[in-house]
């Protein structure tokens, strides 16, 4: 059963929940839960009770990383556009990238579930900024530094170019 | 391996290692994570595993790496020409060597020697002809009877000899041409040739494609090359300083080759009349032809060209001073991601132009190269994998 509508009350932010792959339940709200393009799709199409999303791929531990990332997101994103309204002169976008760079200072495995989470979730700035991340892991190691960091298995061909 | 330049790992054998975590991504990730690359580690990245080996050995990552936004700033490619006396003969003769230069207008160039390629190339003769998306076409000698022509990744070790154009024959080279035709995805080289006898109307050109592998005669050129033998590249078309002479007067200014159209020469004259003593070359930014007029001491004006054929359509971009009384040749190289714009001038300088700044910054090549008079040519090159050899080209369908 719902509760009664009572309109002398401010409308609550309207929130959805998200569960994890390990059966944890997240409430965030509407607009960050939208970061994510299919949530975004999905939501369009459901009915406008169902607001619960099973996600059978992310961790908890992900999936609150993921939610940091999504509500820094959008509130820096106000605040920015705020700033530029009023025409005064904000740092906004460069604390915001500063923030970035210290998210994604992340081990290994954690930036690999933040990529597959984002890349399910269809996030396109999370996905970029993991991506460039390990395009900088990878930039001035030697590929054995490579399989090491990675933890990928050594099956490879001699290359004659490999050396430099 | 330890050289310079790369990370150390210092973690050892932490946690990390503990939970095996395989790393595989969906291809279309990792194929974005290697557009990001430079070519030098690109290729690193080929034998870390079987599965990058076939990524990396993909032909769409090559027009990733051209394309990615996020990619690296393009490096240069020098031909340093070094003076050295002949031992037997007494004479100086030209030595010439080739030398990179990385991570151009960060302030922390770095310019490292490249190994000529492995084929037969005289030290003194051999001739850089043009450079692009990678693949830089060079020829092994001044004299026309025994010149070979060559197409050479350098980043892979590459290299195709082409046969000789056919007009070479009776005609001598005067200058080539590089360009992409993006509706075939081809790359196609362009060859002026004239008669030795320098008559104007003897002009003919040809045109070779990757694709096909083989030279075209496209037929008599009605515009000869003027002030310069310098060919530029810009999407889907090729250009030179001319002139375009007829009864009323004399008109300066660019023809251009557009590959891949029927109505292939076409000119524009240039944005302001040209007198004696004026002081032009042209260029290339944002993929459009621009024209560099450096007649006046201390400045340069860079105009933009916004459609071929319309001489109104010049649009003066930059106005640049510069601490430099004589400027008797300059030639813009490129627009870096950065907003900067590079520009050698007087054959030693290399010098990067900052337009919010209005600074200009000399890239010192002197601690590199030592305290010596250098002259050298400039290329630009950005390192793909893409290869010269016909048989390994995919061309795809747009």
């Amino acid at each position: 059963m719902k509760d009664s509508f009572n309109p002398s009350i401010e409308p609550p932010k309207k929130t959805v929940t998200l569960v994890s792959s390990d059966g944890y339940d997240f409430e965030v709200e509407e607009e960050v839960a939208l970061e994510s393009q299919v949530i975004k799709d999905g939501f369009e199409d459901k009915a406008v009770d169902d607001r619960e999303y099973l996600l059978f791929n992310v961790h908890s531990d992900t999936l609150e990383l993921i939610i940091k990332y999504c509500e820094k997101h959008v509130s820096s994103r106000k605040s920015i556009s705020a700033a530029a309204a009023s025409s005064s002169s904000s740092n906004g976008e460069e604390a915001l990238k500063e923030w970035d760079e210290h998210f994604i200072s992340v081990d290994t495995n954690t930036l690999y579930d933040i990529l597959m989470a984002a890349d399910y979730l269809n996030i396109k700035s999370l996905l970029d900024l993991a991506i460039q991340k390990v395009a900088d892991t990878i930039h001035g190691r030697s590929p054995e530094q490579i399989r090491k960091k990675f933890n990928i298995e050594n099956d490879s061909i001699i290359d004659p170019w490999a050396s430099e | 391996m330890s050289k310079g330049g790369e990370q150390q790992d210092n973690e050892g054998s932490n946690n990390e290692q503990n939970r095996v975590c395989s790393w595989s991504l969906p291809e279309e990730i990792y194929l974005n994570i290697f557009s990001r690359l430079h070519i030098r580690y690109l290729i690193r990245c080929r034998c870390v595993c079987k599965f990058w080996h076939t990524l990396i050995s993909d032909p769409y990552l090559v027009s990733m790496h051209l394309t990615h936004p996020q990619g690296k700033e393009p490096d240069l490619i020098l031909v340093v020409n070094e003076y050295e006396k002949d031992d037997e003969s007494g004479n100086y003769r030209t030595r010439k060597n080739l030398y990179t230069v990385e991570n151009i207008g960060c302030n922390d160039e770095a310019v490292k020697p490249l190994p000529l390629p492995p084929i037969d190339l005289n030290p003194f003769a051999f001739c850089i002809k043009a450079s692009f998306d990678g693949l830089i076409w060079l020829t092994n000698s001044w004299t026309p009877s025994s010149k070979s022509f060559y197409v050479w990744n350098p980043c892979t070790g590459e290299i195709l000899r082409l046969p000789s154009p056919r007009t070479m024959m009776s005609k001598t080279s005067i200058f080539f041409g590089f360009d992409h035709n993006s509706s075939l995805n081809d790359y196609t080289l362009f060859g002026l040739f004239s008669n030795t006898n320098g008559s104007d109307n003897n002009l003919e050109a040809e045109v070779w494609t990757l694709g096909s592998g083989s030279w075209r005669r496209i037929g008599k050129v009605p515009f000869a090359p003027k002030f310069s033998t310098d060919c530029v590249s810009t999407v889907g078309a090729l250009h030179w300083l001319s002139e375009d002479i007829n009864p009323h007067s004399v008109y300066v200014g660019v023809c251009s080759f557009v590959i891949g159209n029927n109505k292939e020469f076409q000119f524009t004259p240039l944005p302001r009349k040209i007198t004696c003593g004026n002081r032009y070359s042209i260029g290339s930014l944002w993929g459009c032809l621009s024209a560099v007029d450096y007649s006046f001491p201390r400045h340069i004006q860079i105009w933009i060209l916004k459609q071929l054929g319309v001489k109104e359509s010049w649009t003066k971009q930059y106005v640049m001073s510069i601490d430099e009384e004589d400027i008797f040749q300059l030639r813009l190289l490129c627009l870096l991601k950065c907003g900067k714009i590079l520009l050698q001038y007087n054959g030693m300088k290399l010098v990067s132009y900052n337009p919010k700044s209005r600074k200009i910054r000399e890239i010192g090549l002197h601690r590199f190269l030592g305290n010596r008079n250098l002259d050298f040519d400039a290329f630009l090159h950005i390192g793909t994998l893409l290869s010269p050899m016909p048989c390994n080209r995919i061309v795809y369908e747009s």
